[in-house]
């Protein structure tokens, strides 16, 4: 009895998987052009692929200056993704999530780190000051490479053009929080900004878009379009 | 010798001499009187016989002395007094004195015998002076009561008589004495609630009847009953209601703007009088320590004949078949001491029930000293609101009760209080799973005298069992275990000229600790086929290996005692609880932009705030495979948190969870 029940649970969590992977799953290549390559799972090294591979969701995939690549997506409907030179893109993004995936992803990027203090013995002390924890200055360490942020960028892009609006949105903060310099980019706010409107998260996307609106040296044409996407997702004025 | 009978004329008028109303039950306490219904309400010696079931509230001997003023003049009147006890906890007996539960009338005679100072009038007296009560508490919520009243009529009309050419009186009386029953009874089904029933005047011994001639004058045998109902409408504020089969009925509101005092207002009503309103009453009540004092007063909305002469063929024993409130009764002021004194203790809260929340698991021990192991269901069954405590003790596994915050109760009312738990080490030293006896007791304050007390079963764990939570597998690590200390400092110090400074120390340094123990521990399963044995990180050390949970533990406390902090990645998939794993991730303290520094596949760690609120790269390693070194250890972590959390979202829906340790 116990080893059906084992068994039962072992169906439920494949078909739970395989409904949650269903889209990166099926992503394959149907034409390459160029410097085209391929990153397995938390590996360092970049391999060639060749047209007719199939993408796993941990893979990544990198074009080069002059490479390109036409991946096709067995989305509902299936999409045709091209990838231009100097793109690097995650498998497991080129899918949709839900606007629930969504936001519980978001909340849980928001969650992280505030589970130190357990709720169950408010009365416990807890310090507050820690002696000697930082004696270390700051290492004189590389920032991570641009380049590899420029091509991380131009997939979020493609994602954009393609319609993975939530994955998008999540790289995008992703990137922000490895690339820092890239926060003050207006286009790359607006992307974000506006991949959370697109994916019907109203009142994050305002969130956003409002705190776009406080970069320095926007252009007059950039403050009219934040406003117009403002009002866009407030709604009418009742 | 020669006997002549003169029968003299008897006046036109009857001088009513009512020297007290309180005569006949059941209103003769200037608490209920002021109350009305009180019958519901009861709880002392006070008023008793409104309703004897109301005794067993008493909290050992009971007293009460009253006075009266009646508005037909004379001054204060003694109306008598009552003494009760409380006898084995649930029974109570009480007894009544009341001299001044007298009503007198007179009817003049209107033969006058110039130069003779003859006196002939016709004198009724209906006294009612004595009375016992017993009741017993057959429940917290239920009681029932008897009580026996004496009652007489006296009827002392002398003759005139002519002895050898004198007239003389000779005296000529006639007298009733019977005994009544009342039986009553009270039901409180929830809090405040109150039920009364009470059967009054049933004839018990009824004595021998008045001779023909004064048949007019004797009161009906008539019983009745009545019922009543108690019940809050504020917490301050109380209202009692009741209704007899006679046609009568009263309705009161007690209201205690302070616990101390009391302002009372009650109307009567009764079918046969004109008007139906027959009379109001207020009055107050100001407690101190054992002493209530109780005053009253009572108007009478149709003044009539109250208290002044009335027609002789208006006086008739069934008139005034309730005497207190009859057509002849005066308005009176009523002023009543009680005193409650006694050394046996009053139950003020019971237990009602104990429930443990689960079992103790000695490595979560610390945290029953602020979240409850189980609660304690108790009951305010006194009179008066308590304040309650619980308290929590195991032999041995203790040095002490622990108690819990004190909880407000109100008469009636039932409350859980948390049961809190302090362990001694003794706890951690419990070998294998057994059965407790927990003691709970409660107290009320402010005297903190043990009221009652119950027993439980507490299953205690072994030192190393868990519950399967990944929150209580925080309790496991020990950054400070002597072993965990001289281990990480050993390891260190032989590393020390490969360690890297700076950004990446305290990725160096991790690095180096899980290098140090590859090809020296070994993945092994739990002593049993069970998922709840964790071992702490010295019996790991000492052990050289262990499973999923043990390794995972050991090494948190490893990197824990060198100041890096670290979270269980706790995974239970989705319908497969039994496939449920743990692994590790641990801060580098690094900061996001430097990651590349580390690794080029942005896969291999994971951003999040630490417990500063700063953003830093964690790395997750696959503790179980620490002995093919870390390089392995981190390739399977990232791997598989990567799949887990970002391939099938396993952290917003919910089944992966990252537990900080702190």
């Amino acid at each position: 009895m116990k080893s059906y029940a084992r068994v039962l649970g072992a169906i439920i969590l494949a078909v739970f998987l395989a409904a949650a992977t269903v889209c990166a799953q099926g992503v394959s290549i149907q034409s390459i052009q160029g410097d085209v390559s391929i990153r397995h799972g938390v590996t360092e090294q970049w391999t060639t692929v060749a047209r007719g591979d199939v993408l796993k969701p941990d893979d990544t995939m990198k074009t080069g200056p002059r490479g390109s690549v036409v991946l096709l997506a067995a989305t509902q409907p299936q999409r045709r993704i091209t990838l231009p030179a100097n793109v690097m893109v995650d498998v497991a993004d080129i899918r949709d999530l839900t606007p629930e995936e969504l936001m519980l992803k978001l909340t849980m990027e928001k969650v992280r780190g505030s589970s130190y203090r357990p709720t169950d013995d408010p009365a416990a002390p807890n310090a507050a000051v820690v002696h000697g924890a930082n004696r270390e200055q700051a290492p004189a360490l590389a920032e991570n490479d641009p380049v590899s942020g420029v091509q991380e960028w131009n997939g979020v892009r493609v994602l954009f053009d393609n319609g993975f609006y939530s994955t998008c949105a999540l790289k995008g903060m992703e990137l922000f929080r490895l690339y820092p310099d890239t926060h003050g980019s207006f286009d790359r706010r607006f992307i974000v900004a506006r991949s959370l409107e697109l994916a019907r998260l109203r009142g994050e996307a305002l969130d956003e878009y409002t705190s776009i609106q406080e970069l320095a040296g926007l252009t007059p044409d950039q403050r009219s379009l934040l406003a117009q996407h403002i009002n866009q997702v407030r709604g009418p004025s009742k | 010798m020669h006997h002549a009978v003169l029968t003299p004329c008897r006046a036109a008028l009857a001088l009513g001499m009512v020297c007290s109303l309180a005569y006949g039950q059941p209103l003769y306490s200037p608490r209920g009187l002021a109350l009305g219904a009180y019958a519901p309400v009861g709880g002392d010696i006070r008023e008793f016989l409104a309703n004897p079931a109301s005794l067993p509230g008493m909290r050992d001997w009971d007293a009460e002395i009253v006075t009266s003023l009646p508005r037909t003049g004379g001054g204060f009147v003694f109306d008598g007094v009552a003494l009760g006890k409380r006898l084995l906890d649930r029974h109570a007996l009480a007894l009544q004195y009341s001299p001044g539960a007298e009503m007198d009338f007179v009817l003049p005679s209107v033969v006058k015998i110039r130069g003779l100072d003859i006196a002939a009038d016709r004198k009724i007296t209906y006294t009612e002076p004595f009375a016992v009560a017993y009741a017993v508490s057959l429940s917290p919520g239920f009681s029932a009561g008897i009580a026996g009243r004496v009652r007489t009529a006296l009827v002392s009309d002398p003759q005139l008589q002519i002895v050898d050419t004198t007239i003389v009186t000779v005296p000529n009386e006639a007298r009733r004495t019977s005994w009544f029953l009342d039986v009553g009874l009270r039901w409180r089904p929830v809090s405040d609630l109150e039920f009364s029933l009470v059967g009054r005047g049933i004839p018990f011994i009824p004595g021998t009847h008045l001779p023909d001639e004064s048949g007019i004058y004797e009161r009906p045998d008539q019983a009745s009953v009545e019922a009543g109902l108690h019940f809050p409408v504020l917490p301050s504020l109380h209202m009692a209601v009741a209704a007899g089969t006679l046609g009568t009925g009263a309705a009161g509101a007690e209201w205690r703007p302070y616990p101390a005092l009391a302002l009372r207002a009650s109307a009567y009503v009764d079918k046969d009088q004109s008007p139906s309103l027959m009379a109001v009453a207020g009055g107050a009540g100001w407690s101190v320590g054992p002493l209530d004092l109780d005053i009253s007063f009572l108007h009478f909305t149709n003044q009539g004949n109250r208290g002044r002469s009335i027609a002789a063929s208006d006086l008739s024993g069934s008139a005034i078949s309730t005497v207190g409130l009859n057509t002849f009764a005066a308005d009176r002021l009523s002023c009543g001491l009680r005193f409650s004194f006694g050394n046996v203790h009053e139950q003020m809260i019971r237990i009602v029930e104990v429930a443990m929340q689960g079992e103790v698991y000695p490595a979560t021990s610390q945290t029953f000293a602020y979240r409850p192991l189980g609660k304690v269901r108790v009951r305010n069954v006194g009179s008066s609101p308590v304040e309650a405590k619980a308290a929590f003790f195991i032999d041995r596994l203790m040095d002490g009760p622990t108690e819990s915050a004190a909880t407000v109760l109100r008469p009636g009312e039932e409350a859980d209080i948390p049961l809190l738990a302090v362990f001694n080490d003794n706890l951690r030293h419990v070998a294998s799973v057994s059965v407790r006896e927990g003691n709970v007791t409660v107290s009320a304050a402010p005297l903190g005298e043990e009221e009652d007390r119950s027993q439980t079963r507490v299953v205690v764990r072994g030192r190393n069992d868990w519950d399967g939570d990944a929150e209580s597998l925080r309790y496991f690590v020990r950054p400070g275990d002597p072993d965990v200390l001289r281990t990480t400092r050993d390891i260190l110090l032989q590393k020390r000229d490969s360690l890297a400074a700076g950004g990446l120390e305290l990725f160096s340094k991790a690095k180096a600790l899980f290098n140090a123990f590859a090809g020296k521990l070994v993945y092994v399963n739990d002593p049993k086929l069970s998922a709840d044995y964790v071992q702490y990180p010295d019996e790991t050390l000492r052990l050289r290996g262990g499973d999923c949970d043990d390794m995972t533990v050991c090494f948190a406390s490893l990197l824990a005692s060198i100041g890096i902090a670290t979270a269980f990645v706790d995974v239970v998939p989705p319908g497969a609880p039994h496939d449920a794993h743990i692994y590790l991730i641990f801060d580098t303290g690094l900061d996001p932009r430097f990651a590349s520094n580390i690794a080029q596949n942005s896969k291999r760690y994971v951003v999040r705030k630490n417990h500063e609120g700063r953003e830093s790269v964690w790395i997750p390693v696959e503790t179980t495979l620490t002995m093919k070194g870390f390089e392995e250890a981190w390739r399977a972590g990232a791997n598989e948190y990567y799949d887990d959390v970002e391939v099938h979202l396993g952290m917003a829906r919910r089944w992966v969870k990252l537990v900080d340790v702190e």
